[in-house]
């Protein structure tokens, strides 16, 4: 086995885990670990923009933001998190622009901003133009800025390395043991500290805007070891994916003037959210669409509706949407700018994850204990600032400031305490899961048990839930996860082995999806993206409070209950 | 070998049977590459990259490619379909017209690893070599954005789509008979930090690509253009840095050193 000594090491390449990267000093000795190359991560794919309160058109405030945010959660978010995140904002953006980001821009040279779903100004008041972005791909130039940098920096990457396991000992973390694709060698990276920066898990659902590689391995490596889960039953699913493959189409696109429509012709959004229409939250305007869709109002009776740019002209569609407009092109063969692109709601973001607090220090029980050596951000984590709903263009915001907390506090850290000796069991789980999957000869292939999952999960457990579904689902669920016990493989070499990491991404996504689906069905009532058929109100009494749900092997996840930081804004009912 | 595959039928439609001829190479198996050949039922709007999964998934596991997002935006799955080079994610079978089959190959130019991989290490060798970063003042808290107009931006707009995919680069014929030359890829990187005008090190790169290897290996093939998935002049922004190359940068309309700070009268 190969060894590797480091002072930080950072898994995962994309937004959260380069802005981390970029705030350790030259002098501590990093290494990155990515899946894929570092380039490829996901963080390109996110389109209309990234928030904060510059105020470069008209007038706007850090606090304004937050409070658009705790009010977007659903009131689960933490306010204390939530604040700090939207009074670093501004910085944030100002430090990528700096760092070579090309923001498109104003007459006067300043960044261009504009409206997105829920930011408002005065309370609440109107749509305000926070969204910072480069036309409408903003993640890819984020990405591509942060790599641009590392590469200055001469950072250590070690491209298409898999993670496999992170190594505990006394509540504290020393490295992580990782494979080489390319070769199948096992590597163990000890290190002072570990920064988790892995992204979600769309891939759990059948339709999703996610990449294949988004499989939530960072959560599940630390799930297994005993680390909660927190937030789990908070699935984003974004309203706009293009009918039927789930490809994205950015919210700017509505920020901008495009219009959702029913068969009929109507802008219902009108009906669902008066006050700010289609610019209302992703939770309540994928609700609103099933809502149409279930009263026989979709295009031709079917399950979509319609996104109308139809009306904002060539123009601005060319200079401020090109590439969503491209991808009605390439994969439906549509003009947006003469007729409508069919949408229906898709799997996007993981509002739970590795419970964290600001600092990105990883929380293990609802008291707020550490595992000291272990930070979380970005998609994987949970600060929490999305509580039960994100808004459009925060996901951005909180790689960027987060990514950055976990980068300065993991150095502080490191700087200040000594490699620990590894255990003598380092990498023995992750050793005999793949020598088990290796050694089984007769038993379901692994694309078998992925779509089977995929399936259930999209059925029983995406926008609508209730418990008869859930309990059919948790059944099969648990059918699937015996099943993969005997998974079979018949690639057995070392060389670029795709099937082998298809069936630990997959132990990794049946890991999540039961946290996923536990927590669901543990919690009764519709908070933000949790919609319960059979709870249909918010009860703050009994469920303003954050699940931690623990793995036990073999049985069903037990749960554990973690207050939510409020103070600053009032618990109060969620109208737009 | 020949595989015919019995897809599971979809919703009862009609569909065709074509046939994927797909370049394979695993030098633990053999020395030399080969060609395999698939013959699947498909429709004309299925993507190249579901077929390749499909035949991942269901018939041979051991098949090399490349894949992260699926929709043109990540970069991962340039290939070379029908003796273009394209990303297998953006490329559909009624792309490839007719009932020819489709030859599916690795991009060109570079070692292939196994199957559809290639060794990137010498094409990211390439662009890394050109500085392709901008170097500004770092920014302190308090002070605001470094100002440019948008007609600035849109000047590099068109190169910062660049997904470093790869499919200019081995396309290009100049590269093919030349290995050490930097390539489309690289040169489209070195336009968009070489013309941005908050970027303090332009002068850096333009020392880079002057070179043996550099800009004036370029021929205007156009080949790098025809690739590019994001549509990206590429051999328009080659074509800015030899003129930059030529006539030096014009710095008069750079806002570079001008920073709006905080307090500022707002307009």
């Amino acid at each position: 086995m190969n060894k590797h000594q480091y002072d930080v090491i950072v898994i995962g390449a994309g937004g959260a885990g380069l802005s981390a990267v970029a705030a350790i000093p030259k002098g501590l000795k990093v290494a990155v670990l990515s899946k894929l190359f570092p380039f490829r991560s996901h963080t390109g794919a996110a389109q209309g923009g990234i928030s904060a309160a510059l105020g470069n058109l008209e007038e706007d405030n850090p606090l304004w933001h937050a409070y658009d945010t705790v009010k977007g959660s659903d009131y689960l978010g933490d306010q204390d998190a939530i604040i700090q995140m939207c009074n670093d904002a501004p910085d944030a953006i100002f430090d990528l622009e700096r760092k070579g980001l090309p923001f498109s821009r104003l007459g006067n040279g300043k960044i261009s901003q504009r409206p997105f779903g829920g930011h408002t100004k005065n309370w609440g008041e109107s749509p305000v133009r926070r969204a910072c972005h480069s036309a409408d791909r903003t993640g890819h130039m984020i990405l591509h800025t942060l790599y641009q940098q590392a590469l200055r920096r001469e950072t250590n990457f070690f491209d298409e390395f898999q993670v496999v396991e992170i190594i505990t000992k006394d509540n504290s973390c020393c490295g992580v043991v990782a494979v080489k694709l390319s070769t199948g060698e096992r590597h163990v990276f000890h290190s002072k500290s570990v920064i988790l920066a892995t992204g979600g898990y769309g891939r759990c659902f059948k339709v999703t805007s996610n990449a294949l590689s988004l499989t939530g391995d960072g959560m599940a490596i630390c799930y297994q070891k005993g680390i909660p889960l927190q937030d789990m039953e908070f699935v984003q699913f974004h309203p706009t994916g293009l009918h039927p493959l789930g490809i994205l189409i950015t919210e700017g696109a509505r920020g901008e003037g495009g219009i959702l429509v029913n068969s009929r012709g109507e802008r219902f959004m009108e009906r669902y959210a008066p006050s700010i229409k289609d610019l209302a939250p992703r939770d309540i305007v994928s609700r609103s669409i099933y809502e149409e869709i279930k009263a026989g109002r979709g295009i031709d009776a079917k399950d979509f509706v319609h996104l109308d740019l139809t009306h904002l002209g060539r123009k601005l569609l060319d200079e401020k949407l090109p590439d969503v407009t491209g991808f009605a092109r390439t994969y439906l063969n549509i003009e947006p700018a003469d007729e409508p692109i069919p949408v229906k709601p898709t799997t996007h973001y993981a509002m739970g994850g590795i419970p964290t607090d600001v600092d990105g220090r990883v929380i293990i029980d609802p008291d707020g204990s550490i595992m000291h050596g272990l930070y979380a951000s970005g998609e994987c984590a949970c600060v929490s600032v999305h509580g039960a709903n994100r808004l459009g263009t925060n996901s951005l915001l909180d790689l960027v400031v987060f990514g950055k907390r976990a980068g300065q506090h993991a150095s502080i850290y490191s700087e200040s305490s000594k490699l620990s000796e590894l255990p003598s069991d380092a990498g023995y789980d992750s050793e005999s899961f793949l020598q088990q999957v290796r050694s089984n000869t007769r038993g379901p292939k692994v694309y078998e048990i992925r779509e089977k999952m995929q399936e259930i999960m999209m059925d029983y457990c995406s926008v609508f839930r209730n418990e008869e579904g859930m309990k059919k689902c948790a059944s099969l669920l648990s059918e699937l996860r015996e099943d993969f016990q005997k998974v079979t493989i018949s690639d057995k070499s070392n060389f670029y082995n795709y099937e082998m990491m298809a069936a630990f991404e997959l132990s990794c996504m049946l890991d999540v999806s039961e946290a996923t689906l536990h927590g669901a069905m543990l919690r009764k009532e519709s908070r933000g993206a949790h919609s319960r058929e059979d709870y249909p109100d918010r009860n703050d009494q009994d469920w303003l409070k954050h699940t931690l749900c623990y793995q036990e092997k073999g049985n069903d996840p037990t749960f554990k209950f973690k207050n939510v930081n409020l103070g600053k804004f009032e618990v109060k009912a969620r109208v737009y | 070998m020949s595989i015919l595959v019995n897809l599971r039928s979809r919703q009862g439609f009609i569909e065709m049977l074509r046939v994927f001829r797909i370049q394979r190479f695993n030098p633990e198996r053999e020395p030399n590459q080969w060609v395999d050949e698939y013959t699947l039922e498909v429709n004309e709007d299925d993507k190249i990259l579901d077929i390749l999964l499909k035949i991942r998934d269901e018939v041979d596991t051991t098949l090399g490619f490349r894949a992260s997002c699926a929709h043109g935006v990540c970069g991962s799955d340039g290939m070379m379909i029908d003796g273009l080079n394209r990303l297998a994610c953006q490329t559909f079978v009624g792309d490839v017209p007719g009932r020819k089959p489709i030859n599916i190959a690795p991009l060109k130019g570079v070692p292939v690893e196994k199957d559809l991989i290639v060794d990137m290490d010498p094409l990211l060798d390439k662009v890394k070599s050109v500085n392709p970063w901008v170097v500004a003042k770092e920014h302190k808290a308090g002070e605001r954005e470094l100002l440019m107009s948008q007609e600035d931006f849109e000047k590099i707009e068109d190169m910062t789509k660049c997904i470093w995919c790869s499919c200019c680069t081995t396309s290009c014929p100049s590269l093919w008979s030349d290995s050490d030359y930097l390539g489309p890829q690289a040169l489209v990187m070195a336009a968009r930090f070489i013309l941005d005008t908050r970027n303090e090190d332009a002068e850096k790169i333009i020392e880079k690509v002057g070179g043996l290897d550099g800009v004036f290996r370029c021929h205007t093939i156009g080949n790098c253009t025809d690739a590019c998935p994001r549509d990206i002049d590429v051999t328009g922004a080659i074509a800015a840095v030899k003129k930059v190359l030529l006539q030096g940068i014009d710095n008069e309309d750079k806002f570079s050193n001008i920073v709006w700070e905080k307090g500022d009268e707002k307009e």
